[in-house]
């Protein structure tokens, strides 16, 4: 019932009328499909664009921060610094340096020390304690208790602390205390310079400055970390004149 | 005024033919402008997005390189700055044994007369070990009415007597020991 001639297929309405508008079929059919698959993959490739262009804006920004933190520093201050505050925790135990910071000591606190342990004898973990027996007055005490910390050219902590009147002076005082040396090993790794704390700087400055004041000297050396010096020089007593 | 022909007048959906396929034509021309415009737009900001990455690349290859140059000073800042922080820690970590010390020495007895002390030991864990010797029983009466005081008791966090005796035999001295935690 629906066979048509060749002639009835290309004079029906429905062939002619769909002539008239292939045009606009194969266009529409060529627009979805662009519509489709080609304009959204456009989109995500601008997309992918835009999110690496704003991440490497945000990586640059923080480089350029970095920068400007770099370009900040003077390289001789940081050197120096940096000796400073190696001298006072030290990369690695240097237990030759312990017998002239514990005679640093005795010179900040005016005690005299009567007996003082060995570096060689001593350890709580990577720690080296030295105890050591001292005759102090109070005023003298008091001046241990304030400066020991890191006056002595070396990071102490005080393990104990006891003391006792002196059988021939009411005024004076024996005094038995345990003090620690540390040394932390520390290296920049993969880390990348965020800040400067400044309290760093602040710290390194006033100690320099407090070692100055007391004739210390420090070498200069480089600032590269395997150049630090482990075995740094250190006087018998930095804070004499000798 | 125009003129339309129907030729498909006999056909049953001749009218609703023609509208749809003017629709056809209204949403080709609707559809193509728009994908062709949006793929225009498209096209224009993605060339310039590139532009901008390969820019900022740039910008990221010479910062860089600059930081690259300066590699010494940026690792002894690092490690001045690793270094300050261990020595901090240890620092900040450190019992205040001077105010320990000065409290101690304020809140006990320190003369023949009121008591002195004889023995006094510090440890790590903020405690105080003492021992007083007292004149007599009066004086130690006044000092163990002191320790009830309140002004006594917020130094410490806690106080105890650990020890009492006579320093010799036949002897009115007092030997007293009383242990101590700081606060």
């Amino acid at each position: 019932m629906f066979h048509l001639s060749k002639t009835q297929l290309f004079t029906s309405p429905q062939f002619i009328l769909l002539k008239g508008n292939i045009v606009y079929l194969i266009a529409i059919i060529l627009f979805i499909f662009l519509g489709v698959s080609f304009l959204p993959q456009q989109i995500v490739e601008y997309s992918t664009i835009r999110q690496q262009n704003k991440e490497l804006v945000e990586i640059n920004t923080k480089l350029t921060h970095r920068l400007r933190l770099i370009d900040s520093l003077n390289i001789k201050d940081l050197n120096q610094l940096l000796i400073i505050l190696n001298t006072l925790e030290p990369q690695q135990e240097d237990k030759f340096s312990i017998n002239p910071v514990v005679d640093n000591l005795q010179v900040v606190t005016g005690m005299l020390f009567v007996k003082k342990g060995s570096p060689f004898d001593t350890h709580i973990g990577s720690q080296v304690v030295i105890p050591i027996s001292a005759i102090a007055t109070l005023d003298q005490i008091k001046v241990l208790l304030q400066e020991y910390p890191y006056k002595a050219a070396r990071l102490i902590t005080l393990e104990s602390l006891a003391i006792r009147p002196d059988k021939t002076s009411p005024l004076l005082w024996d005094v038995d205390f345990s003090i620690a040396f540390h040394s932390n090993e520390v290296s920049a790794g993969k880390k990348t310079l965020d800040t400067i704390d400044p309290k760093a700087i602040d710290f390194a400055r006033q100690v320099q400055q407090y070692f100055v004041s007391r004739g210390a000297t420090y070498s200069n050396v480089s600032i590269k970390e395997d150049d630090i010096p482990l075995n740094y020089p250190i006087k018998q007593n930095p804070f004499g004149n000798n | 005024m125009s003129l339309e022909i129907n030729l498909l007048h006999k056909h049953k959906t001749s009218k609703f033919t023609q509208r749809v396929i003017l629709s056809i034509r209204i949403a080709t021309v609707v559809i193509g402008a728009t994908v062709l415009l949006s793929l225009s737009v498209l096209f224009y900001l993605k060339k310039n997005a590139q532009v901008q990455l390969i820019a900022s690349q740039q910008y990221h290859d010479k910062i860089m390189s600059s930081i690259q140059k300066k590699q010494d000073i940026e690792t002894g800042a690092i490690l001045l700055n690793e270094k300050y922080k261990g020595i901090h820690t240890v620092i900040t970590s450190e019992l205040p044994y001077s105010v320990y010390f000065q409290t101690l020495f304020k809140e006990l007895p320190n003369s023949s007369e009121s008591g002195r002390i004889t023995n006094l030991s510090m440890n790590k864990k903020g405690e105080a070990t003492t021992q007083l010797l007292f004149p007599n029983i009066l004086a130690l009466t006044k000092f163990l009415s002191r320790i009830e005081s309140e002004s006594f008791q917020k130094q410490f966090s806690a106080v105890k007597t650990s020890g009492l005796s006579f320093s010799q035999e036949g002897s009115k001295e007092i030997l007293f020991s009383l242990d101590v935690s700081f606060k």
